[in-house]
């Protein structure tokens, strides 16, 4: 393109020149001027040529770095769906059990960690204990493991007062370096046997399963005892046992009484039958006197009450047996 | 004690309903249910598999069959009655093992065994 133009100018200033000079000969030819003229307007078509030129170059440029961006992007959008796609295999699925799975039911939960609290997890005594006894234990140049152990022996209880942790600070590190904390520790821990006091479940052990005398005194124990005594603790319920023997009891006693009852009534029975037989007899009696009597006044003749007096005579031995009853009654009454 | 158990109950049968129906048949008074979560819970104190051990419980095929019908105490709904889950299903998937049990007779495994536990309680919560 350089070329291109250059020639025009030299043409021009070639035209340009022999112009001047057959000017300055005072000798103009025309055919100069006119020469210089297409010199002149070739340079300016060519001119024009090199700004489409210049102009198309431009273009170039920028389509070449519409280019790049778009290949740069092309490859970061290549990258980053290569990471995607990698991150998508590499994530970790969710992998359902293929056993049955169970619903939770929040409260049971709460429940059940509530009943297991006692027995899975030693009381926070012990573990602040623990805690301390690890921290002494910590040796004291080596700051980092200490700084590494404090918090997880103060964490697990926030409720926890420093005092039993600064209690055994003095005897567990005498050398410590600073004496104020150790005299501030002496003046807020108490004594052994008073913080005994506060604390009942500080001497206590934790087990974290059934103990001996536990199992000892449980149902399988109670069944062997069953099994020693010959009994087949099948079906066989103490309790039930019990009950039984019990109701078995009650009911010979209320028999006895219903017993003790019928005596009684059959005694009552008896005694009114005799009183009344005792009452018929007495009326007998009187019937048999007042005929009598009426037959020895229609009589009026002395001679034959000795005739009757045989008849007499036998009310006289009834009356004689009815007082032995009468007493044999009375006896009864008295029983 | 246990052995008696497994003489009265059939081990193919299902485990025994939650709660126990009142026309089960009682052991002493108790239930299937209660007799066998004590035992199972007995499970998890270190000395007592040491004490069946000696007892020669444990190489006792009947036996063994019983501590693997035990099994069901690992699943719902008896899950939730064990009082010390931690141990006691630890012995019970242990004690499915031929080996633990001819190793529990040793003293020594059985102090680890209560080393260990008595640590875990303690260490348990404090994990991240």
């Amino acid at each position: 393109m350089d070329t291109y133009i250059d020639n025009r100018f030299e043409r021009l200033e070639k035209a340009l020149a022999n112009l001047i000079d057959s000017v300055t000969k005072y000798h103009p030819s025309t055919v100069q001027a006119e020469e210089l003229k297409t010199a002149d307007d070739e340079l300016c078509k060519g001119l024009e040529e090199v700004q489409t030129h210049q102009n198309n170059h431009l273009k170039i440029q920028q389509l070449r770095q519409l280019s790049t961006s778009l290949d740069s992007q092309i490859r970061e959008t290549l990258t980053s769906l290569a990471t995607t796609r990698k991150d998508i295999v590499t994530t970790q699925v969710t992998v359902y059990p293929s056993e049955p799975n169970y619903p939770i039911v929040y409260e049971e939960l709460l429940s059940y960690a509530r009943r297991i609290s006692k027995t899975s997890m030693p009381p926070s005594a012990i573990l602040n204990a623990l805690a301390s006894t690890q921290e002494s234990q910590t040796p004291l140049p080596d700051s980092q493991t200490q700084a590494g152990m404090t918090p997880s022996a103060q964490t697990p209880n926030p409720t926890q007062s420093p005092a039993p942790v600064n209690g055994v600070l003095p005897s567990g590190l005498p050398d410590l370096s600073s004496t104020q904390q150790t005299q501030t520790s002496q003046l807020t821990s108490l004594p052994e046997n008073m913080s005994q006091f506060l604390n009942p479940l500080s001497g206590q052990l934790f087990f974290p399963w059934p103990l001996e005398d536990k199992i000892r005194s449980g149902a399988l124990a109670s069944n062997q005892i069953l099994l020693e005594q010959g009994i087949d603790p099948k079906g066989y319920d103490p309790v039930a046992e019990e009950e039984r023997k019990a109701k078995e009891e009650e009911e010979r006693k209320e028999k006895e009484e219903k017993e003790k009852q019928e005596r009684a009534e059959r005694e009552r029975q008896r005694r009114e039958e005799l009183e009344r037989l005792r009452k018929e007899d007495l009326l007998r009696r009187e019937k048999e006197q007042a005929a009598f009597r009426r037959a020895s006044t229609a009589a009026g003749i002395s001679g034959d009450a000795a005739v009757n007096a045989p008849p007499s005579a036998r009310p006289e031995k009834k009356q004689f047996q009815f007082t032995n009853l009468d007493d044999l009654d009375d006896d009864d009454d008295e029983d | 004690m246990a052995s008696d158990a497994t003489r009265d109950v059939s081990m193919g049968s299902s485990p025994p309903p939650v709660p126990a129906s009142d026309d089960e048949p009682k052991y002493g008074g108790y239930s299937r249910f209660e007799i066998e979560l004590e035992f199972v819970q007995s499970l998890a104190n270190p000395y007592y598999l040491n004490h069946l051990a000696s007892q020669k419980l444990l190489t006792q095929p009947a036996f063994i069959a019983y501590l693997a019908y035990l099994q069901y105490w690992s699943k719902p709904p008896y899950l939730k009655y064990l009082t010390y889950p931690g141990p006691t299903l630890r012995h019970l998937e242990l004690l499915q093992q031929e080996r633990f049990r001819q190793d529990i007779m040793s003293p020594d495994l059985v102090q680890r065994l209560v080393e260990d536990e008595m640590k875990a309680s303690v260490q348990w919560h404090r994990e991240p």
